[in-house]
């Protein structure tokens, strides 16, 4: 793993076009502004992994079509 | 002499193709109907098209989201405002670019859900990521929303079925 030393307002490159700036360090927090093409997705690594783990559940659940039939929605009131 | 020929016709667009189905057997659909997901769907980066297919019960809120060249991968989905009516997002600059959503373009907006095998009724949706399809260029997207109001596991509000009253 390649490991920067960076302060407030410095930046580092990857790639040709992918900029992340330090922000903000209060206390262990960082803030970071990324800058990326469209087609790079950025995310939080955890929200990311769970978001992969709910579509496997999903897919790995999704039962025979004639068992959808047997649940049955009520729509929320307000 | 001979006529000159016609011009080729072009049948790229209404071609059809088959989609072999675990569930739904063997399908015919046009190729236009298809829906591209460049990057694939989380978890599933390698099926990049789909199909979407009505429930085939009236008035069911599922769809199913059919993976094209995987018999197997089949997504159920809902509307999210079917049962969240004031279900908002904020579309990014960089996800409308993505899937060339322009600023009076229509997409379609759906949310993956989880059914346990065990228990059914316990299903949920996963609104905090949804799916953005482009109506027009057919191109979606699975995006993860900031907002944290919206759980990877919201129950679907549901009633049990009772057996009918003799």
């Amino acid at each position: 793993m390649l490991i920067l030393s960076r302060r407030v307002g410095e930046s580092i490159i990857i790639g040709d076009n992918i900029e992340i700036t330090i922000v903000d360090i209060k206390g262990n927090q960082i803030k970071l502004g990324i800058k990326a093409p469209s087609e790079i997705r950025v995310h939080r690594y955890e929200i990311y992994q769970k978001i992969q783990e709910e579509n496997k559940l999903a897919a790995e659940s999704s039962i025979q079509p004639e068992l959808l039939d047997k649940v049955v929605i009520k729509k929320q009131k307000k | 002499m001979s006529r000159q020929t016609s011009k080729p016709r072009n049948n790229k667009k209404n071609s059809k193709i088959k989609i072999k189905t675990s569930r739904f057997g063997e399908l015919t659909v046009k190729k236009d109907t298809l829906i591209h997901f460049p990057e694939g769907i989380y978890g599933f980066e390698y099926a990049k098209e789909y199909i979407l297919l009505e429930h085939y019960k009236e008035g069911s809120p599922f769809k199913w989201l059919q993976a094209v060249k995987e018999p197997n991968l089949a997504f159920v989905i809902i509307n999210p405002v079917d049962f969240i009516p004031d279900y908002t997002m904020q579309l990014t600059e960089e996800d409308c670019k993505f899937i060339q959503l322009k600023d009076s373009g229509d997409f379609a907006l759906m949310t993956i859900v989880t059914i346990p095998g065990d228990e059914p009724q316990k299903l949920t949706a996963n609104f905090k990521a949804p799916l953005i399809v482009n109506v027009s260029s057919r191109i979606g997207r699975q995006i993860i929303l900031e907002d944290e109001k919206y759980l990877i596991k919201q129950p679907l509000f549901f009633e049990e079925i009772v057996p009918a009253k003799k």
